[in-house]
């Protein structure tokens, strides 16, 4: 059996929540520019569109591409740990096996996070702004 | 194994429990219907409301059932089920939400325009409604400029149409609920909510404010007369008449009575000169009306002479002072001349 | 059982007669004898008042619940009196919520965390304790308002206007905002302390990946706690501000919202739900797993979901606003929201129901709880999508549809697995059984009883009751609905009476155990019952998730002393601190033994809060002055120098005594203290804010505020004071004396030129507070600010006073760091005050 070792990347505690960090404040991003655009009735326009329209648009599409980035490379994270455990290197199980742990974790959250926001982005699409 | 055992009888009671309560609610129950009833709608609002509970309703219990199914399955089997495989949790847990969910979000979200307003045509009729405790000051708007024909606890409206409700508040939060009619909007203090009510069947139904307003939000009810437009066209211009000058004795004794008794401090009667209040309802035909004590009791000369004698035996920590001096003769004939106000 | 009768007995008989060291252990944890028995401070006892305590007050809102039931039993019932009702739902809802469910399931988490995570006490027992005493005295306070008639009675919400002066004019409301408050410190108390216990006190071996469920549960309940009640605290303030000095937030005829309050409450209180379901969803994974006989499907799964179902909870409060008028497309996110919650607890039913599967279930009574759970649970669930749903909300938002959906998720969902708790865990506490056939009953009784009361009730909210009455009309179709759930909520009060009777009866003639007696394979189930205070005779190294299953003979390794701590040398109590991802082993914790401090603290604390229910303000203050000195005191004891550098933990390893910075658990505390503090901050900001988009027209500009200098020097002074306070922190570490004292009294001096300065302008401006929401939000906001820098000072004063007797040296400088830390944190708040008041909106 291949007992060869690699450094595994470092993954920290904190890493897990970040899609729902970056869904957290998208999520208040919107609701904030929707309630200002309601209170004031904000009526400018950027390039042809509703400025508010758009910025929500932006958004969804930013939080959308960052949380990706952080789901992809949990899950290649996630990859590569299954593959050193497949390769059953004793003295780096119990390491790979935390990494295995906290990157499906992130990567699930990923998931769920990029689930909510389509939600909210659909939304958008579906109901008229300020009724 | 004694606990296969244990476990079969507990699985016959846990059948047997939950037949037990789905019997008692099919036979307790009784009829989905009454006049303050979401599940028997009378405007577009409430129906659409109505469709998606049941759909929504029907696909809980298949849930639960599934559910219940998978659980009780997994006591009774003699050993370790294939079923019990990370496979379920993907597809129970995560496939399966998504998907329903989607539907259910995006039908979801279809729903419920008009009662926002989302077909921009303007309502012809728009009355406003502001909540007080422990009643409701009920205004009618023909036109954005006319003045309004002011009235209480009584809400009534042409079928067919769609009407503007513009709601608020004097003092503190409540609530307009129409179950028959549609949902329920929120009178918030230093807001003006507006919503579309549309009712499709004549008749009487009852609403009652839903948001807790302190002593008295009990009996903070009100009735909702929905007639065809000739009725309310008839109605309307009743409602905006002043009040009858009584020609008979008794009833004059009673009108002396209401004014001597300083009640126009507090309740204004068009076409009377010392009934200009306002803090409570105005009763210029508060004879016609269903109820008295915002759907607190029956409206007749009784209960009348007994509200104004002592509201607080009828509704406890109302804002009505009590009127205990007067002598009967005078009480039956304030309580008359109150009825007379058609 | 995993273990014959004889064979433990042998292993326990092989404890006489005791080593020194054994000796030596016995006595660091002793417990007090007699009344001292309330100066002890250990989890095990602090945990079992607390779990007491909130069953007593389950027990209490119980009573309140069947008066109310009593009540609705018929039509136009004249048995209580609407004065009397409006108090009974309010306190209710009220005991139910703050004073059983939050604390309740602390409490089961300081008693089982540390056996379950292998240590042997959480790091800041004292603080735990304080928080009981806090508890106990507040709610007691809350409640024996009931008894006075002056029991708060605008609801468990207390929304202004109704919950403001002009229509609240009692002491009712004060007793509800400031004797809850009271009471919430200690959840705060106790989220922060979960949150270091469970990160950094577990038993080596345990890493993050092998942390058990529950542990996982805690911990995210205790972040969404130091979240959650910030927000609460803030409203809370606000509202007594209002009410007392009549400063506008809420009160809409001089620009204030009531819908603020609303906002605020249910960023509170939509958490909170979760706040109280998410460990009992981490006690049914323990349940589940431990009677399926196999480990938990989809761990990583579940620990998924328990993080997702936290943070997305933050993200629903205004699906309990969807009738106020806000825009549709804002209901819309929310509705979004309270769907995508649904997907991660939908795994964890999905989790349980695989490992029930795959595994060879044993009906015992805790499993029989989890499957009336599940039924109750799930039912529940589901009528939670429907109401997130916009317009069915709108039709059954306040009516008995959602009593019974709230009911469904509460007691399904937190008090069903609390009884499964009771049955499971009650042997750890008493070393006896609860009886299984009494068991039975209880369940069958409770399960009936909940579904008979409450399923109607759907219903009922269909037909058009609405909630919070105190009777009905008889001809509205409700009469025999009401009558049905009266008599189950009667059938489910006489299962809990059948419980109380075995819990009586068990501990007399309950069969006795000694070891583990479900065959678990969890660390809370390694050391005999009933619990001793240090738990376990040594430490273990652990090398899985349910080390019990996976090495067989850790129990007697760990009996016998092989592990690590088998000795307590100094006669002090001891634990283990390890890395908060890997668990190695990288300190000693000394930990505090019995005290009457917290007890002490708390009664004090208690009279601040009096005085201010009571208006008497002058006397207030006084007492919060020694309530500050009893807490700068009580901080004077810690984080001494050790006497030695290096002990050893127990089979050749040294570990230090003390660990600085960063790595201190007290500087993760205050970490987590100012998460808290900045979660009541940005409630502040968020109030300032919010008037501005409620009032878009009125929002007024102070003259004062439209000069820039104060900004730009406040500014100045903020930022040159943290250089100072940074440049004495680094120079304390290459040990210059004069260079600390240089940067730390620049600091200082920094400091208190801004208060100088800032304090007279904003004075003398064109503000008054009672005018407009406009100047009550600049008030909190700065007032706020100014109080911060304030104890910033005084915490520079404590480090220059530690520095001077020798408690802080170079290389001993938590006190130094946190002081900088809280310094730093000012600073950043400041600017953030500043930038907000002066130049925002522009």
């Amino acid at each position: 059996m291949a007992t060869q070792t690699r450094t595994l990347p470092h993954i920290r505690l904190i890493t897990p929540v970040i899609p729902l960090v970056i869904w957290f404040g998208y999520f208040s991003l919107v609701y904030g520019l929707v309630a200002v655009d309601c209170a004031f009735q904000v009526e400018q326009e950027w390039f042809g569109m509703d400025a508010i329209g758009l910025l929500n648009l932006l958004a969804t599409i930013a939080a959308i591409a960052l949380i990706g980035v952080v789901a992809g490379l949990a899950f290649r994270r996630w990859r590569l740990a299954r593959e050193v455990l497949a390769r059953g290197v004793e003295e780096q199980a119990a390491e790979a096996d935390r990494l295995r742990f906290l990157a499906l974790v992130t990567l699930l959250l990923g998931i769920l996070s990029l689930v909510a926001t389509f939600w909210i982005g659909g939304a958008m699409l579906v109901v008229p702004q300020c009724t | 194994m004694h606990n296969g055992w244990q476990a079969r009888t507990s699985n016959r009671a846990l059948g047997r429990a939950a037949a037990l309560v789905i019997a008692m609610l099919s036979t307790g129950c009784g009829s989905l219907e009454g006049i303050q009833s979401a599940l028997q709608p009378q405007g577009i609002s409430a129906q659409s409301i109505a469709t998606v509970w049941w759909i929504m309703f029907w696909g809980a219990c298949a849930i639960l059932l599934l559910v219940m199914v998978l659980a009780i399955y997994a006591l009774r089997r003699p050993k370790p089920s294939r079923l019990g495989h990370p496979y379920l949790i993907i597809g129970g847990g995560l496939v399966f939400p998504i998907v329903t969910l989607t539907a259910l979000l995006t039908y979801g979200l279809s729903i419920g325009h008009e009662f926002h307003g989302g077909a921009a045509a303007p309502a012809p009729l728009r009355i406003e409604v502001i909540g007080k405790r422990w009643w409701w000051e009920v205004r009618y708007r023909n036109g954005p400029s006319a003045t309004p024909i002011v009235s209480a606890n009584e809400i009534h409206l042409p079928v067919g149409v769609p009407v503007e409700f513009a709601v608020s508040t004097s003092d503190v939060i409540h609530s307009l609920w129409i179950p028959s009619l549609a949902g329920k909007i929120d009178m918030v203090p230093g807001k003006v909510n507006r919503v579309r009510i549309q009712a499709d069947t004549p008749g009487v139904y009852r609403g009652q404010c839903a948001e807790y307003c302190g002593t008295q939000h009990t009996w903070m009810a009100f009735y909702v007369v929905a007639h065809t437009p000739d009725e309310f066209e008839a109605w309307l211009a009743n409602e905006q008449r002043h009040a009858r000058v009584p020609s008979e004795a008794f009833l004059q004794r009673g009108r002396n009575a209401f004014v001597d008794a300083g009640c126009g401090a507090c309740h204004r009667i068009r076409g009377v000169e010392q009934a200009f209040g306002a803090l409570g309802p105005d009763l210029t035909h508060v004879g016609s009306r269903r109820s008295l004590g915002a759907g607190t009791i029956d409206n007749h000369v009784g209960t009348l002479a007994g509200w104004i004698a002592d509201s607080h035996a009828i509704k406890p920590g109302n804002l009505m002072p009590p009127f205990a001096a007067f002598d009967g003769e005078t009480l039956r004939a304030l309580a008359a001349y109150l009825e007379s106000l058609q | 059982m995993s273990e014959s009768r004889p064979a433990m007995e042998r292993r326990l008989a092989s404890h006489t007669p005791l080593s020194e060291g054994e000796v030596r252990l016995r006595k660091a944890w002793a417990r007090p004898a007699g009344i001292g028995i309330l100066s002890e401070v250990n989890n095990t006892v602090v945990g079992r008042y607390i779990i007491v305590t909130g069953f007593a007050f389950f027990l209490l809102g119980g009573i309140l619940a069947l008066l109310i039931r009593t009540q609705l039993i018929v039509p136009e019932n004249t048995l209580i009196d609407v004065e009397l009702f409006n108090q009974l739902f309010t306190m209710h809802g009220t005991t139910m919520m703050f004073l059983f469910a939050v604390p309740i399931m602390l409490g089961f988490a300081v008693y089982l965390i540390p056996q379950m995570l292998g240590s042997r006490d959480l790091p800041f027992p004292r603080l735990s304790a304080y928080g009981f005493w806090c508890y106990l005295i507040g709610g007691l306070l809350v409640f024996g308002s009931l008894f006075i008639g002056a029991a708060p009675d605008s609801g468990w919400f207390m929304y202004p206007p109704l919950s403001s002066l002009p229509y609240s004019r009692g002491i009712n409301t004060d007793i509800w905002l400031l004797g809850l408050s009271f009471v919430e410190i200690s959840s705060l108390v106790a989220a922060v302390e979960m949150i270091v216990g469970i990160l950094k006190v577990r038993a080596p071996g345990l890493s993050i990946n092998r942390m058990p469920i529950f542990a996982w549960a805690v911990l995210v309940t205790a972040f969404m706690i130091v979240f959650a009640f910030p927000p609460l605290l803030a409203a809370d303030i606000m509202l007594e501000l209002e009410r007392a000095f009549g400063w506008v937030f809420f009160d809409a005829t001089r620009n204030g919202d009531p819908l603020l309050w609303q906002h605020l409450f249910w960023f509170f209180g939509h958490p909170e739900v979760y706040i109280i379901f998410l460990p009992a969803a981490g006690m049914v994974s323990m349940i589940v797993a431990t009677f399926a006989r196999r480990p938990l499907m989809g761990h990583t799964w579940v620990v998924m979901a328990l993080i997702a179902v936290g943070f997305i909870s933050f993200g629903l409060w205004v699906h309990h606003m969807f009738a106020t008028g806000i825009p549709r497309l804002s209901l819309s996110f929310f509705s979004a929201a309270s769907m995508a919650v649904a997907i991660p607890t939908g795994v964890q039913v999905f989790a349980w129901l695989a490992t029930l599967l795959g595994g060879r279930p044993w009906l015992k009574p805790p499993l029989l709880f989890i499957y009336g759970f599940l039924f109750i649970f799930v039912l529940g669930g589901l009528t939670g999508v429907m109401i997130a749903l916009v317009p069915f909300d709108w039709q059954v938002h306040d009516s008995y549809f959602i009593v019974a959906h709230l009911h469904y998720v509460l007691i399904g969902g937190m008090v069903f697995p609390l009884f499964a708790a009771f049955y499971y865990w009650m042997p750890l506490s008493s070393g006896r059984m609860l009886s299984e056939r009494l068991g039975r009953w209880v369940f069958w009784l409770m399960f009936l009883g909940f579904n008979i009361s409450f399923l109607p009730m759907h219903l009922t909210g269909l037909l058009g009751m609405p909630r919070r009455v105190y009777t009905y009309p008889a001809e509205m179709g409700w009469n025999t609905l009401n009558l049905i759930s009266t008599l189950g909520a009667y059938l489910l009060a006489a299962g809990v009476l059948v419980f109380i009777i075995d819990v009586i009866r068990h501990h007399r003639s309950g069969e006795p155990v000694v070891h583990n007696p479900w065959n678990a394979g969890t660390l809370d189930w390694l050391a005999p019952v009933p619990f001793q205070p240090w738990t376990f005779f040594s430490v273990p190294q652990v090398h899985g998730r349910y080390p019990v299953w996976d090495q067989a003979e850790l129990p007697g390794e760990v009996d016998r002393g092989e592990h690590f701590l088998a000795d307590a040398p100094a006669e002090q109590r001891e634990t283990l601190i390890t890395d908060m991802v890997s668990a190695k082993p990288l300190q000693v914790l000394r930990i505090p033994g019995p005290t009457w401090l917290p007890l002490i603290a708390a009664v004090i604390t208690s009279a601040f809060f009096l005085a201010a229910i009571a208006h008497l303000y002058a006397l207030a203050l006084v007492i919060a002055a020694v309530v500050l000195v009893i807490f700068i005191g009580w901080a004077w004891m810690n984080a001494r120098v050790p006497p030695v550098d290096q002990v050893d933990a127990g089979n050749g390893v040294m570990l230090p005594l003390y660990l600085g910075g960063v790595h201190s658990h007290s500087w993760l505390g205050l970490f987590l203290g100012l998460l808290v503090d900045a979660t009541l901050f940005g409630s502040l900001l968020f109030t300032y804010f919010y008037l501005w988009t409620a009032w878009p027209d009125a929002w007024p500009s102070a003259p004062f505020l439209e000069a820039r200098l104060p900004m730009v020097v406040g500014l100045v002074l903020l930022l040159a004071s943290s250089a100072a306070m940074a440049y004495a922190k680094r120079a304390n570490q290459r040990a210059q004396r004069s260079g600390f004292w240089l940067g730390i009294i620049t600091a200082f001096v920094f400091g208190v030129a801004f208060l100088i300065y800032l304090i007279p302008l904003f004075a003398r401006a064109d503000l008054d507070p009672t005018r407009h929401g406009f100047d009550a939000s600049v008030w909190a906001v700065m007032g706020y600010h100014f109080f911060h820098v304030c104890i910033a000072l005084l915490l520079a004063g404590y480090s220059m006073a530690r520095v001077v007797v020798g408690h802080l040296t170079p290389r001993h400088d938590t006190d130094l760091r946190n002081t900088a830390l809280f310094w730093h944190y000012t600073t950043g708040t400041g600017i953030l005050a500043l930038l907000a008041v002066f130049l925002f909106p522009f």
